[in-house]
């Protein structure tokens, strides 16, 4: 038996609360031969239970806690982390209300919580760690006074870890359990621990080879900051500079990272970025300040090594990358530039001095949060609307990053990155016109990326070609309207790949160019253009789309056919032969894949809204071009029998009623909704009447045949209860919801199999 | 021990090995590139070949012929005649001294008919199964494809130094073209490959007893093998084309090749700037990307080797990308024996290949794409070729050099349009200068150089890894490609005391014969009496007649038994050996009376002077000298005792 899904049973009924008091009750007696998971489950439910509902008013209420948790604390069962974790969570959760505070202490539950402080099990430790922190908080508000000094005790316990014990993992538990309670009493702890003590402890930790504990140590020290902001022992400048001249260059520049949170900016007045580019100066070679050199120096000592080189250079780039997330512009675009040429083989510019190029080149990881740092500046410079701002290395960049994208062994994710970046490369070269032949670099950088383009669509890798493909998509949805890029589009017949992509062998490429397909086809003159070159028709360009939604084997496909076709369906573009298109999305009703008909039902709620709409087009729409999409489907006559006699003669109504008695929930209920919608207008105008269903033994038409007559259907929607269907649908499958005593009495009983000769499977 | 080397390009290597009494030659490589001066010889009439413009040098005052041998295209001039090749240079030594030719690939065997057909060759010729068949299959497809289409003249004139100094680049620059000779004959090729005797990997050949030779797998192509040729106590190494990379060959064996005392190192990649993986890639996006836009490929290639991974790379990636209806043919005269043997020859292809024969599947999938009408291969392109061909399609055909061969035809049937592509993948031939005599050509044309031979950094580390005690390799190593002259990376370096060799060269091998191997017949054995002259260590008089056949040494009892009687009685000498004990020496002299001794310590040993006998003995390691001042009675006295005191054999 399994016991899956605990976390779901929250009760709150009074029902429900006497089942669960009655199961939790038997719990404890039957524990010897309950499951380990079992007890989980209880222990859990338990936790859900006085997340709302305080177990402790009666005595026999707090039985049932103190049996379970005693239990629970058994050494057999207590060697299990599920078990620790649901009791520290439910201890925790327990002390919100009155008398917690003793019965946690009577159960020793302290002594255990700082035994699991540096548990195997990294659950355990944090609901250790909640449970601490919570247990001094609830000491210090709690004025009753057999209990209001137990922080004291804790808070010295807890200092005497920091300053004894070896168990580096307990040290820097104890450091995040000091983070929190900064957070909300810093003054009491400050009353127990000297500050000055304090701070030292802190300094030396952030200084020790564990990283763990530096990082801990390190943002304790800002957390204390925050805290106490008028300490002057505490300099966190000063602090930063130490620890880089000290050879700690990588936790001064977490520190630093660190500043930048939203949280903690107030501490910090810009400087934290001038540290977060100077190891990239370094590492590039470029102009160093001579006032600054000392500092340089310990940066370039400490970063001799390929790994902390690549530490501390993917920690520089992290922060920056946050400050341009943030908005701000921390000036190392040139840097930037050329750390990516550092990591480039084919680059051969003068780059190559750099001593750092052998520790970078090549490095993915670097390369990678590098380009993550360029596309945010390319974000920043598009939402410049000035262009002031953009620098003089943009299109040597932007020529970076094309004929990088021409090495043919490159790891597919950093080929993703490059394609993420280009993209508002080619927005920002065309917002502040620089596609023009006036910067002669960049027709260049253009014809060379569209050849690499060509090949990539054509990649080794199918996740190169995907990428690709949704690149050329996203490049026709921005910025088709220009005429540099749509005639680029065409002359490196990038259209028409992406349309062979459509054949692809892979299924994400192919529904990716089939998104690519929908992007281009709503430029007139790339599509035209497409059809020209690949000779062929609008008609066989729909028919290879209801192909693949009749054929393919990948549901990924077929959605992306169909979400293709909606697309077509509601710009207006010509579906024809629309028939065809109605035969293959009724036959689509019966995919395996319940996305698929959820999308196809969302087809036929766009065919119903539109055939059922009250608006009429207005007089000057009529000769427009997009009206032509309401012809083949909105007739001359708006009679509403005709609307719905046009959708039952298209297999719209045959296919509502085949989805409602789907096997996927969620497809009928889609499917009941669509039906009560098109019921209640059919009712509104009188085309069938209310509270006039007659019980009928008839199935419901199948998805045989389209041409299902309007009585049939009519007659069918009037013996539904649609309603009822809808409310059925719309429940839960939550079992525990459904039927908990049931369900909690299967559990009980599936323990007791060897006693009984029926053992109950309760799932 | 000497070297020759007759090869001028050290990718088709050609040695001459002397060592001991052996002269062995290692590979018989045939230099295509001169193939490239010649104009294409189209299968059909092409009107635009034999309408280019004759060619003569404008100041030529010669009185040959040369108006028909010449024509112009473009800025360059071809040469309008049967096909010719370079050879090695045979005429350096007499080709009937050869006692053995050992064969490391297929590629490597090209100018085998030269060097056995009327030569004098009488010699044994070593090759594994796989590098006889497919060596057969590129001479016959060679000899098939120049005799197809006979030109009907030899050009010769045109060799005149007068002549060729006035041509135009890169034809004047051709070397000794006089030497140039046409392609042997089908005929030959058999006679030729009659002689080969096959072996298997790690099999021990003895070559007149004088050394053995052994040839372990090279990982460059299915058979090909590096060779080690052993004596008792000289061990040489020749590393011809091998690899490092995992393709279909059985890996590269290191052990056979460790510890030699020369290492002949050659066939190093001619494409070291690049990647083969990064090449097959760039190969098969090329193709997707031609066929997608409705394009022919047409790739010129050998009919075996990296063919073979070709056709497995780009056949899932056309699955891939959805391109499984676009059919590949497979055309050549053996293209049919080509795919058969590459599938029978399980044994000498990598594990992963091998391991399919036991499920039982094919080793190649070329086998699945022809049964399944995917890879369609045809002897050429008459007969039922031309019922099958449909367009678009990928193309491999020979010949590499698009002089000869089906390649012509369809570089002449796709040049016209920009929607086709031609891939060069082989590395035997300059790709734009093989296109030259096509120009205008407005197919596309891409250059994936696919050479799985080492390059320099494995070169280099396999060197590290093997230290041999002296290395010869092709000057050309030793400097960085005249197209990458700052990339110091691409050139062998080695601590090893190395040789260079140019084309021509004969080498003295620095290798100094001490010692030969004799054996002691197992009678006159039994009867030596040896003594221990330190733990371990036992030695013995021994007088025997030494026998000498076959290279092999034997020291046999001496049959005159007289000779035995006066070898080991009467005639029998001791010999004195062991370091002489002082205190020994000086009771020993007090035995015979002399007992007025004074014994002094020197840097050399010791001296003793009897002042009574005014006689001073110098004791040194390995001599004494007795200084008596003309007392023999007395010295002979004083050596006497003195060889009392040591140790006697």
């Amino acid at each position: 038996m399994s016991t899956t899904n605990h976390g779901a049973a929250t009760l709150t009924c009074p029902q429900l609360l006497i089942a669960q008091k009655r199961f939790l009750h038997q719990v404890p007696h039957t524990s010897s031969v309950l499951d380990t998971q079992v007890y989980v489950f209880a222990v859990r439910l338990m936790g859900q239970l006085v997340a709302n509902y305080d177990m402790l008013q009666t005595p026999e209420e707090k039985y049932i806690v103190t049996a379970c948790v005693q239990k629970a604390t058994e050494a057999e069962k207590w060697s299990e982390p599920s078990i620790r974790n649901a009791v520290f969570t439910l201890l925790r959760l327990m002390l919100k209300y009155k008398g917690a505070l003793d019965l946690v202490i009577k159960l020793d539950a302290i002594h255990l919580a700082f035994e699991s402080l540096s548990d195997p099990s990294l659950f355990v430790t944090g609901s250790a760690q909640k449970l601490v922190t919570k247990l001094i908080i609830t000491s210090v508000t709690d004025h009753r006074q057999s209990t209001s000094e137990i922080h004291k005790s804790l808070i010295k316990q807890l200092w005497v870890v920091l300053r004894s014990s070896s168990d580096v993992a307990k040290k820097a538990t104890v450091l995040k359990i000091f983070q929190d309670l900064f957070h909300e009493i810093s003054n009491v702890i400050l009353e127990e621990v000297n500050s000055l003590d304090f701070l030292q402890l802190l300094n030396k930790m952030i200084r020790c080879d564990s990283a763990v504990l530096s990082r801990e140590a390190a943002t304790l020290c800002l957390v204390y900051k925050r805290s106490n902001p008028a300490d002057s022992s505490l300099d966190l400048r000063s602090e930063v500079c130490n620890l880089m001249h000290s050879g700690h260059v990588h936790v001064a520049l977490n520190l630093c990272r660190q500043l930048l949170l939203r949280e903690y900016q107030h501490l910090a007045d810009g400087w934290p970025q001038d540290f977060l580019r100077q190891p990239l100066i370094i590492v590039c070679g470029t102009f160093i300040n001579p006032l600054e050199s000392g500092q340089f120096a310990a940066i370039a000592k400490s970063i001799s090594k390929k790994s902390a080189c690549l530490e501390v250079t993917g920690i520089c780039l992290g922060g920056i990358e946050q400050l341009l997330q943030q908005g701000k512009d921390p000036c190392s675009f040139a840097a930037l530039h050329t750390l990516l040429q550092l990591t480039s083989q084919e680059c051969q510019c003068d780059v190559n001095h750099s001593q750092y190029r052998k520790f970078l080149l090549r490095q993915p990881k670097i390369q990678k949060a590098a380009l993550r740092c360029l596309h945010q500046y390319y974000q920043l410079y598009l939402n410049d609307e000035t262009g002031i701002g953009i620098p003089d290395a943009f299109v040597g960049s932007a020529q970076y990053l094309v004929d990088s994208l021409g090495c043919v062994d490159l790891d597919v994710t950093i080929v993703s990155e490059m394609l993420k970046c280009l993209l508002p490369a080619i927005k920002l070269a065309i917002c502040h016109s620089l596609l023009s032949a006036e910067i002669q670099m960049w027709p260049e950088v253009l014809d060379l990326l569209g050849g690499t383009l060509q090949k990539r669509l054509c990649d080794m890798h199918w996740e190169t070609r995907d990428s690709t493909v949704e690149f050329v998509g996203k490049i026709c949805q921005s910025c088709a309207d220009d005429t540099t890029v749509n005639m680029w589009i065409r002359k490196h017949n990038l259209h028409t790949l992406s349309w062979e992509c459509v054949k692809d062998g892979e299924s994400y490429v192919r529904a990716g160019a089939l998104a690519t397909v929908g992007h281009l086809s709503r430029d007139t003159t790339i599509w035209e253009n497409m059809k020209i070159v690949k000779d062929i028709s609008q008609e066989d360009v729909v028919h290879h789309i209801l192909t693949i939604i009749s054929t393919d084997t990948e549901g990924f496909a077929r959605r992306a056919a169909i979400d293709l076709v909606m697309r077509w369906h509601k710009d207006g573009n010509q579906l024809q032969p629309i028939n065809d298109v109605y035969r293959t999305m009724v036959a689509a009703t019966k995919d395996f894949d319940w996305e698929v008909k959820l999308g196809v039902l969302t087809f036929w709620g766009n065919i119903i809204d539109q055939v059922l709409s009250n608006d009429t087009l207005p007089s000057y729409a009529i000769n427009l071009e997009t009206s032509k999409k309401f012809k083949g489907v909105v007739p001359e006559e708006k009679e509403f029998e005709t609307k719905v006699e046009m959708l039952c003669s298209i297999g719209c109504c045959q296919a509502l009623l085949f989805s409602v008695e789907d096997y996927e929930q969620s497809v009928r209920k889609k499917a009941c909704e669509l039906l009560t919608a098109l019921k209640a207008k059919c009712l509104d105008n009188g085309l069938i009447q209310a509270n006039n269903r007659s019980k009928s033994s008839d199935p419901l038409p199948t998805c045989g045949a389209i041409n299902m007559t309007t009585p049939i259907f009519l007659d069918s929607i009037q013996q539904l209860d649609l309603e009822a269907l809808l409310a059925e649908n719309s429940k839960s499958c939550d079992s525990y919801e459904n039927n908990p005593m049931d369900l909690l009495d299967d559990i009980l009983a599936s323990q007791r199999q060897d006693e009984e000769d029926n053992a109950i499977d309760c799932y | 021990m000497k070297l020759y080397c007759l090869s001028g390009e050290p990718s088709k290597p050609c040695f001459i090995l002397k060592f001991k009494t052996t002269t062995i030659m290692l590979d018989s490589g045939l230099d295509m590139g001169s193939l490239l001066n010649f104009l294409p010889v189209p299968l059909v009439h092409s009107s635009r070949l034999s309408s280019l413009k004759k060619w003569k040098p404008n100041d030529y005052r010669g009185s040959g012929k040369i108006e028909n041998e010449l024509r112009a295209c473009g800025t360059n001039v071809f040469v309008d005649s049967a096909p010719e090749f370079t050879l090695p240079q045979l005429d350096i030594l007499d080709l009937s001294e050869v006692d053995v030719i050992l064969l490391s690939n297929s590629y490597s065997t090209l100018a085998l008919p030269y060097v056995t057909e009327y030569s004098g060759f009488k010699g044994m010729i070593y090759a594994t199964e796989p590098t006889l068949q497919g060596g057969r299959q590129l001479m016959e497809e060679l000899v098939h494809y120049v005799e197809r289409m006979p030109k009907g003249s030899t050009a010769n004139v045109w060799k005149n130094a007068d002549i060729l100094r006035c041509l135009p680049a890169p034809i004047k620059d051709a070397v000794n073209p006089l030497a140039w000779k046409q392609c042997y004959s089908l005929h030959d090729v058999n006679s030729s490959l009659a002689k080969v005797q096959m072996v298997g990997f790690n099999e021990k050949l003895t070559v007149f007893g004088a050394v053995t030779v052994t040839a372990s797998s090279s990982g460059y192509c299915i058979g090909s093998c590096n060779w080690s040729i052993q004596s008792d106590y000289e061990k040489i190494c020749y590393v011809a084309a091998s690899s490092t990379l995992t393709t279909h060959p059985q890996p590269m064996e290191h052990s056979p090749l460790r510890n030699s005392d020369v290492m002949i190192m050659s066939q190093l990649t001619r494409t070291p700037t690049v990647n083969p993986d990064a090449m097959i890639g760039e190969f098969c996006m090329t193709t997707a990307l031609t066929l997608r836009n409705g394009g022919n490929v047409l790739v010129p290639c050998y009919p075996s080797g990296v063919t073979y991974d070709l056709f497995e790379c780009l056949s899932v990636h056309m699955d891939s990308c959805g391109l499984s209806q676009v059919p590949m043919f497979f055309i050549s005269p053996v293209a049919d024996s080509s795919l058969a043997y590459s599938n029978i020859f399980a044994e000498w292809l990598s594990q992963g290949k091998k391991s399919k024969v036991y499920l039982p599947e094919a080793p190649f999938p070329h086998a699945e794409l022809v049964n399944t009408g995917r890879l369609k291969h045809y002897p050429g392109i008459h007969g039922p070729f031309s019922d099958e061909f449909r367009s678009p399609c990928v193309m491999f055909t020979g010949h590499p050099s698009l002089r000869f061969g089906d390649v012509v035809h369809f570089i002449e049937l796709w040049g016209k349009s920009s929607g086709n592509t031609i891939i060069f993948t082989e590395t035997d031939f300059p790709y734009l200068y093989a296109l030259a005599p096509f120009q205008p050509l407005l197919m596309k044309a891409v250059h994936c150089p696919i050479d799985t031979s080492l390059n320099f950094g494995q070169a280099n580390k396999l060197i590290r890894d093997l230290k041999p005690r002296h290395l010869v390799i092709s000057e050309r190593y030793s400097h960085p490609p005249a197209l990458h002259p700052h990339r110091n990376d691409l050139v062998i370096e080695t601590d090893q005391k190395t040789i260079m060799y140019k084309p021509g060269s004969v080498l003295n091998l620095p290798i100094k014969r001490t010692y030969e191997r004799v054996e002691i017949e197992p009678e006159l054995a039994a009867s030596l009496v040896p003594t221990e002259v330190k733990p371990g260590v036992a030695v013995a008089m021994v007088a025997g007649t030494l026998v000498t056949k076959d290279n092999k040494h034997v020291l046999k009892a001496p049959s005159d038994p007289k000779s035995k009687v006066d070898g080991l009685e009467s005639g029998r000498r001791y010999y004195v050996w062991g370091e002489l004990d002082m205190q020994e020496f000086v009771s020993k002299l007090a035995q015979h009376g002399i007992t007025d001794v004074k014994v002094e310590d020197s840097a050399a040993g010791h001296i003793v002077h009897l002042p009574s006998d005014d006689t001073l003995i110098q004791i040194e390691e390995g001599s004494t000298h007795i200084i008596c001042e003309g007392n023999e009675g007395l010295r002979v006295r004083l050596k006497d005792i003195l060889l009392q005191c040591l140790s006697k054999l």
